[in-house]
């Protein structure tokens, strides 16, 4: 039986939840299992980027189920190289050696308005397996449970990293926007029939979510930041799940040094040297910062802030090892 | 429509509005929360074989959504977004409008607790789950529900007293 404060905790909590009808449309969640299913598409909701990104991407992934990977066509400018990027990327692979452990460990806390919101034990072995839990008890269930949260993007991700660290930069570049599904790299005449099939869906979604003003199809500058956007999230989702992997880093480092929106600079934190990268708004659709600072001697992530309009800004810290998954299993660590 | 989208459909009948309440209070937004049930949906038909054979289908369509939850998490989506007032609701009154800052303050303590803790008190006073189907889908012994419910009950106390005290 719950106490008194449990029932009136109950109650507050549907009233909090009360009013907001939903019906799930079975039939387009039919359609997109299957499509999800025969095409191997993976989903991505509503990000950082921003309605334009959304539309142009996700949306299409979602409704129409188009996975761009023919070669890109249209848009795969000559990278823009940051050389401190690609300075401290030759200076990993020159110190890299025999990797200890089979898996690395990735300790996140998020800290958003001043106040603790989260702490997250992540472990991504060599296998390509991703667990993940709030603390070490549930990190060594989620492992025990055999609960692998990875998906055919995550192996995509991390394949491309490893391929940027050592092939070449430009097709890099392609394999890792490509990891998720999407038409960028399409001709125009194809996109613009995939754009067009999309519309009464795209209409309904955006009434859904309250978005008025009418989209156009990405092409020439927005459509290189959706690409921009891409590169960015699949590098750092790469980085924050491989991070201890000195192959992964060095590949992230040299993809996102191709970004035109991303800025290097110098800094200091906790009196070790670090570099300060900053993607722009551009890379957000617009709205939307993302400097994410790492070790200016290994590429170690060190930490994320996260800032956009109408959001209070989101700081990521990360402890990184190099652990074995015996250990993981048996608590050790 | 096929027999499986015919079961689907059944199934989800009676739990997709609880599922989209429980997102909401797991995110903060209506508007992620639809994203998040329909992505759990969509996992929910592809592997609605295992869904249907499981022993607690319930508790399977729940562990989704809470891994859904927590790979935006680690996606680096959008942060939490934590909202002065619910969505939709203006106030309106003085007495209505201390009513609605009450609430958005419950609501603002609830997204401050750990993800693990949220969904307990989600699935335990919102689904109204026992302690032992709490257990279940969290994949964690009874005891810890227990403790995890004691931890979030501590932090959302100040918010509950003063609601209650204006009750």
């Amino acid at each position: 039986m719950n106490s008194p404060q449990e029932t009136q905790l109950g109650r507050e909590l549907r009233q909090l939840v009360s009013g907001q009808p939903f019906t799930p449309d079975i039939e387009a969640i039919g359609l997109r299992a299957r499509q999800r299913h025969r095409r191997g598409l993976a989903l991505r909701g509503t990000t950082a980027a921003g309605a334009a990104v959304l539309a142009a991407g996700s949306l299409f992934a979602a409704v129409h189920g188009t996975g761009g990977t023919a070669a890109g066509t249209t848009a795969s400018p000559a990278p823009a190289v940051k050389s401190k990027l690609m300075s401290l990327a030759a200076t990993i692979k020159a110190r890299s050696g025999p990797l200890p452990g089979n898996a690395s460990l990735v300790i996140e806390k998020q800290v958003i308005g001043g106040k603790l919101m989260q702490v997250g034990y992540g472990l991504y072995t060599d296998s390509g397996d991703l667990y993940s839990g709030d603390d070490k008890l549930t990190l060594v269930a989620a492992v025990a449970h055999h609960s692998n949260l990875a998906d055919f993007t995550n192996a995509r991700e991390i394949a491309a990293a490893r391929y940027a660290a050592a092939g070449d930069l430009a097709t890099a570049r392609v394999r890792m926007v490509n990891a998720l599904p999407n038409d960028f790299f399409l001709s125009f005449a194809a996109r613009k029939k995939i754009w067009e099939k999309g519309a009464a869906a795209r209409q309904a979604l955006m009434r859904e979510k309250g978005i008025k003003t009418p989209l156009k199809m990405p092409t020439g500058k927005a459509l290189q930041d959706d690409i921009d956007n891409s590169l960015w999230t699949g590098s750092t989702i790469a980085l924050s799940w491989g991070a201890g992997d000195p192959e992964i880093r060095e590949g992230v480092l040299r993809l996102v040094s191709t970004i035109p929106e991303v800025t290097v600079a110098d800094s200091t934190t906790g009196g070790q040297p670090t570099l300060t990268i900053t993607a722009g708004p551009a890379v957000f659709g617009g709205d939307g910062e993302q400097v994410l600072t790492i070790s200016a001697r290994t590429g170690i992530p060190v930490s994320s802030v996260v800032t956009g309009r109408g959001m209070r800004t989101s700081v990521e810290t990360f402890q990184i090892s190099r652990v074995t998954l015996a250990d993981i299993e048996a608590g050790k660590f | 429509m096929s027999d499986r989208d015919e079961e689907f459909r059944e199934f989800m009948r009676d739990r997709a509005s609880l599922l989209h309440q429980s997102a909401y209070l797991l995110c903060g937004d209506w508007h992620l929360a639809h994203d998040l049930v329909q992505d759990t949906l969509v996992k929910a038909y592809q592997h609605w074989p295992r869904v249907r054979q499981a022993d607690r289908p319930d508790a399977y369509v729940r562990r989704i959504l809470l891994n859904e939850a927590r790979g935006r998490w680690r996606r680096r989506e959008r942060a939490i977004p934590v909202s002065r007032f619910p969505e939709g609701r203006e106030p309106v009154a003085p007495d209505a409008a201390d009513e609605i800052a009450r609430r958005a303050g419950l609501l603002q303590a609830l997204l401050v607790l750990p993800l693990r803790q949220r969904a307990t008190v989600i699935l335990r006073y919102l689904e109204g789950m026992s302690e032992r189907e709490t257990a279940a889908v969290l994949g964690c012994s009874e005891g810890t529900v227990k403790s995890q419910s004691a931890r979030a009950l501590g932090t959302l106390r100040s918010s509950l007293d003063r609601t209650e005290s204006a009750l």
